[in-house]
């Protein structure tokens, strides 16, 4: 955890409140971009960054500063996200049906780019959540395994074999929705 | 190593999750292996794509999150106050049949003994001695700490009540507190909102102003 956000804790844990205020518009792209792998739509993503400040909010004054700010957050949105998928009862959960713009304006290429995505999208949507998570964290989040270790609560050494997995399992999925290297090879 | 435990090392590699010595090792492999280096080449074509799924950008409305904080705060307050409620009135109940009663539980020897009223007629006096005197006297002076023991029980009870009553009050009081901050933050974010409002009406009617004399 950087310094910045230890020093933001400490002020809000006095009282300050716009310390806690900092704290969200730090951290609320990420745990943002983090939720958006788990949920369907930017709506639910909104109101699940939401849900998950109010958890650090409420639980605030119990946290005990040693660094580990990050993993914490990513622990509540975890849950938060694992939560809202045991409501929501999706399985899988679904990125294909995100928000899709209207293409009809858009060029070829951005067109082309955003089927792309799609595809990416919904193969990333078909991993079972533990290799999800790993990727997720991993990829986007770009945290060691180390400190998803913590977060999860489970081995390095599982981690990086799950990591490896899910790679090896996204790239033979992309190559059947036609977005694998060795297509244009073989 | 062989060609398959290799593959299982390559996501690693195209992380730099790998000590050099076996990032050494398997580029050595790759450079000598066209199987395994096709595999390297198709992850790396995964990872740039992994890259093209962009997220959503989320900005939280900190007036709205105050609001929905307090009314957590307050519902919150409300269970709990029910939960306190509910738990008095059991305590007050068992006191009342404690009172009411005369209740007594105890364990005598090898038994629980629980009894209720007031004691048989003459059970309390002591029986003019006989050849079992000894023991009837013994049970006669078992009972005089039994009605300080229920005088006890009832008295520990009335404090646990108080206890309760006390702690029901003060984190209530907390609540309270608590719920004041967030008002007091709600109505300093409003009124922050208010005044960047009305210096945004200024800068657009200045705006307005100086494009009218322009034309």
């Amino acid at each position: 955890m950087s310094s910045r956000d230890a020093e933001l804790i400490e002020r809000w844990q006095r009282g300050d409140a716009s310390a806690f205020e900092d704290l969200v518009r730090r951290w609320q792209q990420p745990i943002a971009r983090f939720l958006y792998r788990f949920v369907d739509s930017v709506d639910v993503t909104r109101d699940l960054c939401q849900e998950v400040f109010l958890r650090v909010y409420h639980a605030g004054p119990r946290y005990r500063e040693n660094g580990a700010f990050a993993g914490w957050l990513y622990q509540i949105a975890l849950n938060v996200a694992r939560d809202a998928g045991r409501r929501s009862r999706h399985e899988p959960v679904s990125l294909t049906s995100q928000e899709v713009p209207d293409h009809r304006a858009a060029s070829e290429a951005v067109f082309q780019q955003e089927e792309t995505a799609r595809l990416i999208a919904q193969a990333i949507a078909e991993l079972p959540e533990d290799l999800r998570l790993v990727l997720v964290l991993r990829h986007y989040e770009n945290l060691s395994f180390e400190e998803i270790a913590r977060i999860t609560r489970t081995p390095a050494s599982t981690l990086k074999s799950r990591f490896a997995a899910a790679l090896t399992r996204l790239r033979i999925r992309l190559k059947e929705l036609g977005l694998g290297p060795e297509e244009t090879e073989e | 190593m062989n060609c398959s435990a290799i593959r299982n090392r390559l996501p690693l590699l195209l992380y730099d999750d790998l000590c050099p010595v076996e990032t050494a090792n398997i580029e050595k492999h790759l450079a000598a292996c066209a199987a395994c280096q096709r595999e390297f080449e198709a992850l790396q074509g995964v990872q740039q794509n992994l890259g093209l799924l962009a997220a959503p950008t989320v900005q939280i409305d900190l007036t709205r999150f105050y609001r929905r904080a307090a009314a957590l705060q307050e519902r919150g307050r409300r269970r709990w106050r029910r939960l306190a409620f509910a738990t008095v009135s059991a305590a007050a109940i068992l006191l009342g049949c404690v009172l009411t009663l005369r209740l007594e539980a105890r364990v005598e020897g090898h038994q629980f003994v629980l009894r209720w009223g007031s004691p048989p007629e003459g059970q309390n006096v002591v029986a003019p001695p006989a050849q079992d005197a000894k023991p009837e006297i013994a049970r006669t002076v078992e009972k005089l700490p039994v009605a300080a023991a229920t005088e006890e029980q009832i008295r520990l009870l009335s404090e646990l009540i108080h206890a309760l009553a006390d702690n029901v009050q003060s984190v209530e009081r907390r609540e309270q507190q608590d719920t004041a901050q967030l008002q007091t933050r709600l109505l300093a974010l409003q009124h922050q909102n208010a005044q960047r409002w009305s210096a945004l009406e200024r800068t657009v009617e200045s705006l307005y102003q100086s494009v009218q004399k322009g034309e």
